[in-house]
């Protein structure tokens, strides 16, 4: 097993769930959504992102409408429907649950370990 | 000295150097090789070349600065290696196919359209010039009544549009031709060879075990090649056969479509498809029956030419379905109704006793009609004649004659005429139309050799049996024209245009009989 996949299969799992917060404040675009996740250094380079924006969008949790920007060409900006706040609120208590489990175990292991 | 390509990223127009344009494209197409089980690939390839585009845009000091290698380099630094938009990780993909180039697809040029653009993307896609295949185009619409306008048509809607960077490029590929595929095949052959191959020299202590994988690995690529030429050497000839079906069938639904309609030309010889419904429907009907299925078949053979085809979509499919499903019923349950009309036999019997004397030899003939048919000899001919008050009728020499001794020393005939009808009555009323005629002149029976009745009995079970009763001691002689009319029990060529007599039940020429009593 490689270290990679499994970092990158931790990180794309929560990815979703940061994607859809991040959306929760304000419609966003790609640009946008890719600087807060960057800054807190979740995702390093942007591709992973597309597809999937495109899975939410295509899963109906995700909306977007066409903005004109100087200079470039149009851009997506991307919102929440309904089914998407839904989706978002049940999975913040996922993340509660899991974080609460995790921290848990993990602060036992160190415990025993010591 | 550097060459610059023109590119179009999301609608902004680029000049790219010719290093930095192999670069992006190569980053694009392996991106769509990761991409390749995405569902909605096209639509996140657009999001990405338009994020490229802004990046590079970003970039540029002025408006019209070249884009270089660096910036390039840069722009996937920030978006990531081609590994990065795979989501799920069930699969690698095996270097191999990061590194093909894959081959030419066909798409519909939208940016050299005329109509489609079916013709220019053909152009890419076949390597023949555009001006030919639209002048091929036009002269098979022309010959064809403007029926291969809808083979046109269904290619417009089947294949996709060209519409991002690196849908154009592969537009642009490889063509698929012959040579290609021949190439394709002997690539994967010499690389089966290498492995196998390599058995002997290269890794000697190595297991056998994973130089039988290698062997089968070798094997599967070459099976392949050759299944993917199959499939396609299958998917020309299914489209050249449903193609010309198709283009046959709109012929035919035109032709006779329209003729029908005006009422133009004889229909006769199309009486015994005939479901009793206008024939214009009937011809509709026929063509959809036939055209639906050799319409798929034509979507099953784009299919396996082509792999980038999209569907027509559920409702069309479920409207064709439908409607073919429809017409099969329809013409079912006519061709039933058709065949209840005409499963009841009806007859109507005339029987006359005429006179003549027992001494006198009775001759028997067939009586030909020379204004409605020459073929006099002939049973079974029928067509439509006009009779002496200039009316359309229908000539029928479906005529039986059959012989048989009178019980009373009388001569008689009996006529029975034969109808048809979806009940026995109606029969009968049909079968009282029939016109038949026979006389008795100076001791000879002429029996007409034909029947006359509406021409609407056209192919139908209608007939005239007759039968002729002849005293026992009457003397004989039956005309050889009779010998296609009747068969009777015994009787040789030779005893035509011969005076006969009855004896022990059967009627014999004279001469033996008097040889048989100049024996007693």
């Amino acid at each position: 097993m490689k270290i990679e996949n499994t970092k990158a299969q931790m990180r794309k799992g929560v990815l979703e769930y940061c994607i859809l917060s991040v959306l929760s404040h304000d419609d966003a675009y790609v640009a946008e959504i890719l600087e807060t996740l960057k800054s807190a250094k979740l995702l390093v380079v942007e591709g992973t992102i597309y597809p999937l924006l495109t899975r939410l969008k295509n899963a109906k949790l995700l909306s977007y409408r066409w903005e004109e920007s100087t200079g470039g060409p149009p851009r997506k900006y991307y919102g929440l429907t309904d089914e998407g706040k839904e989706f978002l609120s049940e999975l913040s208590e996922t993340w509660l649950e899991l974080n609460y489990a995790v921290t848990k175990i993990t602060s036992k292991n160190k415990t025993n370990d010591e | 000295m550097n060459k610059t390509i023109n590119i179009n990223l999301a609608g902004v127009f680029f000049h790219i150097d010719e290093d930095a344009f192999i670069k992006l494209d190569k980053y694009l197409k392996a991106i769509e090789t990761y991409l390749a089980k995405e569902e909605s690939k096209d639509e996140i390839l657009q999001d990405i070349e338009a994020r490229i585009a802004e990046l590079f845009t970003e970039s540029m000091a002025h408006k019209n600065q070249v884009v270089n290698s660096i910036q390039v380099n840069d722009m996937i630094a920030i978006m990531g290696e081609p590994e990065a938009y795979k989501i799920d990780d069930e699969e690698e993909p095996t270097s191999n196919s990061s590194k093909f180039r894959p081959s030419r697809k066909l798409y519909r040029d939208i940016d050299r359209n005329y109509i489609g653009g079916v013709s220019a993307g053909l152009n890419y896609y076949l390597g023949l010039n555009t001006f030919l295949i639209r002048l091929i185009w036009v002269a098979s619409a022309f010959f064809s009544f403007g029926a291969t306008v809808a083979i046109y048509i269904i290619l417009w809607i089947v294949i996709p549009a060209a519409n991002t960077t690196s849908q154009k490029l592969d537009m642009q590929g490889e063509p698929v031709n012959l040579t290609n595929i021949e190439k394709k095949v002997k690539e994967s052959y010499s690389k089966f060879a290498d492995k196998v191959g390599g058995i002997d020299y290269d890794k000697y202590g190595q297991q056998t075990k994973s130089g039988l994988t290698r062997f089968f690995d070798g094997l599967g690529d070459v099976l392949k090649a050759i299944g993917v030429f199959i499939s396609k050497f299958l998917g020309v000839i299914l489209l050249i056969i449903s193609s010309l079906v198709l283009v046959g069938l709109l012929i035919f639904l035109f032709s006779f479509g329209t003729i029908s309609v005006f009422e133009l030309g004889d229909f006769n010889k199309m009486e015994l498809f005939s479901l009793g419904i206008p024939y214009w429907i009937q011809v509709i009907l026929f063509f959809l029956t036939a055209a639906i299925p050799f319409f798929y078949l034509l979507i099953l053979s784009l299919k396996l030419l082509f792999s980038n085809l999209k569907s027509i979509g559920k409702i069309s499919h479920i409207t064709l379905m439908g409607i073919w499903i429809l017409c099969v019923i329809v013409i079912t349950t006519l061709g039933i109704k058709k065949q209840l009309e005409v499963s009841y036999d009806g007859e109507v019997v005339e029987v006359s006793a005429l006179n003549i004397a027992t001494t006198d030899t009775l001759r028997v003939k067939m009586n030909p009609n020379l204004m409605f048919d020459e073929n006099i000899n002939q049973r079974r001919q029928q067509k439509i004649v006009k009779d002496d008050t200039n009316s359309s009728k229908l000539y029928s020499s479906n005529v039986y004659v059959n012989f048989r001794t009178s019980n009373d020393d009388e001569l008689k005939v009996r006529v029975t005429k034969k109808g048809f009808g979806s009940s026995e009555n109606l029969a009968r009323e049909r079968a009282s139309l029939i016109e038949y005629d026979y006389k008795l002149e100076n001791s000879v029976l002429k029996l007409d050799n034909y029947f006359l009745t509406t021409p609407e009995f056209a192919k139908q079970k209608v007939k005239v049996e007759i039968t002729v009763y002849i005293p026992e001691q009457q003397i004989i002689y039956l005309d050889k024209n009779l010998m296609d009319f009747s068969r009777i029990r015994n009787f040789k060529r030779s005893d035509y245009n011969t005076y006969l007599g009855y004896e022990e039940n059967i009627w014999k020429p004279l001469d033996s009989i008097y040889k048989n009593k100049s024996i007693n």
